[in-house]
């Protein structure tokens, strides 16, 4: 199995050397192969969202390397980590994060316009992915018209549209009752049959405990615990 | 491509936000307006004026004494035809008049004056004594047109009444507002003119290179004489105006600099909102320059928006409203006021100063908050 | 001191412009101390971000210096007006000849700015910041430059008094002159035009070169072609392009050619003549870039980009400027006293 991301001691600290100084992660060293369902599991505060942003390339750790397909991401200015961001990364948050004034279709398609692709092709995309994600006859909706499930949905997609090699799920059914939860699982799994690695940080039994989960690891005070294969 | 979608977001994104955007549209299209009737009621009187002057004697000799204008002698004008390249001499005789009636000045010209310009006339100038011809200013304040009677009181104190054959058309403003045109020999006689002397001399010169030369031998040859150019009247106006509108300008600023107040305030206190929103878009791939083109075309969007808003305002407040607010203090010169129509134009020069008084000001109080707003931690959106 | 709204846009704008990169320049001094790439310390990431207010903010100076170049011009035209015998923009410069020093440095910090940018540019291409020093240095230049300009624009327009007569430029260009600017129009128009040509050929020649062999001296060699070239360029406008394109066998102006009446034929033309210039500069002064491991490849890449721009825009304005020469109705040639 090749491996796509891999850490090595990596530490993150905020307000280093200030009284508030605040170590979220610490020592973090582990690897995660091409397909893997991944589940980050422990309490909140524990660091697995830290952890998830490092992964993400959304911010960087204050010490350790972190290999995003062989490539080094640890000491990337913001632009190109933004860059590897963009083409590698698709995220789901918690609380879906969508734009609620503007239409499903619009916010899809976000993590596309500041790229070259061409608004054709971004909105054939945008609409081949509603199809398979069932809520095509909302794309003109506004995001507050629609329930719970189905900006879950909207929020996938998004994560999608850029064809991402690895899926990001930061708490994803904190929001959801346990009927929407599963329906959740099971659009994952298909993601993961696209060949797409995720990458799910959770404390719901449900969704560690799902068959497709390939590892566990449990975090606690911004280390690692323990990790349990199936 | 990117630039586009960016564009079409930035512009998706402000009509989101419409009622928050229109107040600062609203106040930054107001000052614009403001300055820019300013620059549209100086330009157009400056076109007026040398429009106007484009019709006045080439030179103009008065006699100065003690510093002040003086009548001229009629036998200046014989010396002054003498010399080589003045083409014609014209003793002009003119005064201005004080209505206590309808406390206004009225200009009191002879008629046949080669300069007056006559398209602009209903009716006939004064063509035997006792006619007077007047303009529509001077026309409205005493309620009278043609047919009518004008009385006015001489230097002996007696009342002279005048029948008005003509009136000058509203349109033809500035020089014709306030005047009363009457037949040679009246006005000699209202005026109390003593017979060897004209209020000045009007010189047309053969070459039109050489009137500066002229206007030196005039000089010369006549060291109490004060020889004015057109060019020179002119530049008088155009310097006039210039400074005035200029004054005007620095005084308004305040305006300006109260609504980068507000723009930086409006631009620095964005909402939670929309902090979230760029949150978000970060998180899902946009990048700081991303952030910041968006933000740059989103002032382009309001600075253009608001300019054109404001310069049709000051359009239709200068050239159809008759700039109604601001005239008491740019033409003030004038106590009787002409009520006339400016022609409309559109002069490029005047809309890029416009865009560069009031722009740059706008871009320089929002870059600061929308940096700001751009280094948004991409983070904060996996944080709630 | 002339009060007109477009003297006021101008010098208020320049004085806003002059502000905003003070302050960029006060940034730029803490990024250079405290920049450590190496570090994952906060403080780097928040100076990584002030890099941005940095190049937002030359940025939209740039774009200021730009249109402010056009506003100068046509302040100048409008105002000549109130000089005696000032035909033109040419005549409002005469009124008070720092005028001239303050476009010539408009015109420097045009070419600073764009230079900045593009350096900005390239920084912004490599993973590891190569030229974050280099280029905040740089920016400690540019601002005073900025400031200069303020300074020469205020002094020019202070100095303006209304009643002095200037000669038009039908007098400050015609050959009886003195003054540089009547130097320049004095140059015998045949050999002007030899030299102009010779130096467009030369130029062109000189991309060759660039495109095809790696060593830096060939694009030295361009660069200071590049900047031959600008100089006799703007010498034959005023010497000898300016009459093909008004017509007239004295008038040597290069601002007239901006009007209506020249079809604004000025815009392409100055366009293509600063837009070239600058590419042409670009191969040159960058080279020492091409020794950061990080930026060798790109700048490769972009300086074949720049060479090709810059064959591509001074051809256009050669072309330009050709065009009257061989087709239009003037003909120096009708006026011998003028050719040599």
């Amino acid at each position: 199995m090749e491996c796509l991301i891999q850490t090595e001691n990596v530490s993150k600290t905020y307000n280093a050397r200030r009284p508030d100084e605040f170590r979220a992660l610490e020592d973090i060293s582990l690897r995660i192969g091409q397909g893997e369902v991944v589940v980050l599991k422990g309490p909140s505060g524990s660091g697995k969202t830290t952890l998830l942003s490092l992964i993400g390339c959304m911010s960087r750790p204050t010490a350790g390397s972190i290999l995003v397909a062989g490539k080094n991401v640890a000491k990337l200015p913001e632009r190109f980590l933004t860059r590897t961001r963009q083409r590698t990364f698709g995220f789901i948050f918690q609380q879906f994060n969508l734009l609620r004034d503007i239409t499903v279709m619009e916010n899809v398609l976000l993590p596309l316009y500041p790229r070259e692709t061409r608004i054709g092709e971004m909105q054939e995309r945008g609409r081949t992915l509603l199809v398979q994600l069932g809520i095509e006859s909302k794309q003109h909706s506004k995001v507050y018209q629609l329930s719970g499930g189905e900006q879950q949905r909207v929020a996938i997609a998004r994560a999608l549209i850029n064809d991402p090699e690895i899926v990001i799920a930061d708490e994803p059914t904190a929001h959801l009752d346990s009927k929407l939860s599963v329906d959740l699982l099971g659009i994952l799994d298909n993601i993961n049959r696209m060949g797409k690695t995720i990458l799910i940080a959770t404390h719901d039994p449900l969704v560690y405990e799902h068959p497709l989960i390939t590892r566990t690891i449990s975090m606690r005070d911004g280390r690692i615990e323990g990790v349990s294969t199936p | 491509m990117r630039h586009l979608k960016i564009l079409e977001y930035a512009l998706s994104s402000l009509w989101r936000r419409k009622y928050k955007n229109m107040a600062i549209i609203l106040v930054y299209a107001f000052t614009i307006a403001v300055l820019a009737s300013i620059l549209f009621l100086t330009h157009a009187l400056k076109t007026e004026a040398s429009f106007l002057l484009a019709e006045a004697p080439e030179l103009v000799v008065q006699r100065v004494s003690a510093g002040r204008h003086e009548l001229i002698p009629l036998e200046y004008g014989d010396r002054i035809r003498k010399i080589p390249g003045v083409a014609e001499v014209h003793p002009r005789f003119w005064g201005y008049y004080y209505d206590a009636l309808v406390e206004a000045n009225y200009t009191l010209l002879e008629a046949n004056a080669d300069h007056t310009p006559l398209e602009m006339l209903d009716g006939h100038l004064p063509a035997a004594p006792g006619e007077c011809a007047i303009g529509s200013g001077v026309a409205a304040v005493r309620k009278i047109g043609p047919g009518d009677d004008l009385i006015l009181v001489d230097s002996t104190n007696m009342g002279i009444v005048f029948e008005v054959t003509g009136v000058f058309r509203s349109p033809s403003d500035l020089l014709t507002n306030d005047l009363v045109i009457l037949d040679r020999a009246d006005l000699i006689e209202f005026f109390g003119t003593p017979p060897d002397l004209a209020t000045d001399i009007s010189v047309r010169v053969n070459n039109p290179k050489e009137i500066n030369t002229i206007a030196e031998k005039i000089k010369r040859q006549m060291p109490d004489s004060r020889p004015i150019s057109r060019s020179e009247i002119l530049r008088t106006y155009a310097a006039v105006f210039n400074w005035r509108s200029g004054m005007m300008l620095s005084v308004f600023a305040a305006a300006l600099v109260a609504f980068c107040i507000l723009a930086w305030d409006k631009a620095t206190g964005i909402s939670a909102e929309e902090k979230r929103e760029i949150g978000i878009l970060k998180a899902v791939g946009w990048e700081t320059s991303d952030i910041l083109e968006l933000k740059f075309w989103e002032g382009m969007a309001v600075s253009l928006t608001s300019l054109l808003l404001g310069l049709l305002a000051a359009y239709v407040h200068v050239f159809f409203l008759g700039a109604t607010v601001l005239t008491p203090v740019i033409k003030g010169w004038s106590v009787l006021f002409p009520t006339f129509r400016l022609i409309p134009f559109i002069d490029p020069y005047q809309i890029l100063v416009i865009g560069f008084l009031t722009v740059p000001p706008y871009v320089a109080s929002t870059v600061i908050p929308s940096w700001k707003a751009a280094i948004t931690d991409p983070e904060t959106a996996m944080r709630g | 001191m002339i009060l007109h709204p477009g003297i006021l846009a101008l010098t208020c704008g320049t004085a806003l412009v002059l502000l905003m990169m003070i302050y960029a320049s006060a940034l730029a001094v803490k990024i250079v101390l405290r920049w450590d790439f190496s570090s994952s310390s906060e403080e780097q990431l928040v100076l990584e971000r002030k890099s941005y207010l940095v190049s937002t903010i030359v940025n939209y100076a740039l774009g200021f210096e730009v249109l402010s170049l056009f506003l100068f011009i046509f302040t100048l035209d409008e105002i000549h007006s109130l000089f005696v015998g000032a035909m033109c923009a040419t005549g409002s410069l005469n009124a008070n000849p720092i005028g001239w020093y303050a476009l010539y440095a408009k015109i420097v910090a045009f070419f600073a700015a764009a230079l900045w940018i593009a350096l900005n540019y390239l920084d912004g291409k490599a993973e590891d910041f190569p030229l974050v020093k280099t280029k905040f240095r740089w920016l400690l230049l540019l601002t005073p430059l900025i400031g200069l300009e303020l300074y020469l624009q205020v002094a020019y327009f202070l100095g303006l008094h209304p009643e002095i007569i200037t000669s038009c430029c039908g007098s400050l260009f015609s050959s009886a002159g003195n003054g540089i600017a009547a130097e320049l129009a004095g140059l015998p128009a045949k050999s002007m035009m030899v030299a102009f040509y010779a130096a467009g050929v030369l130029f062109l020649l000189g991309a060759l070169p660039c495109l095809r062999r790696p060593s830096a001296s060939f694009r030295y060699l361009f660069t200071l072609l590049a900047a031959l070239f600008f100089t006799l360029a703007i010498a034959a406008i005023v010497s000898f392009i300016s009459l093909y394109i008004y017509e007239l066998p004295t008038h040597h102006c290069p601002f007239d050619i901006f009007q209506k009446n020249y079809h604004f034929i000025g815009y392409p033309l100055y366009l293509c003549l600063f837009g070239g210039t600058l590419f042409g500069l670009m191969p040159g002064l960058f080279q020492g870039i091409k020794r950061i491991p990080s930026l060798k490849q790109e700048m490769e890449r972009m300086e074949k980009k720049w060479v090709l721009l810059a064959v591509l825009l001074i051809s256009s304005f050669i072309l330009i400027v050709s065009w009257p020469i061989l087709f239009g109705h003037f003909k120096l040639a009708d006026y011998p006293s003028f050719i040599f």
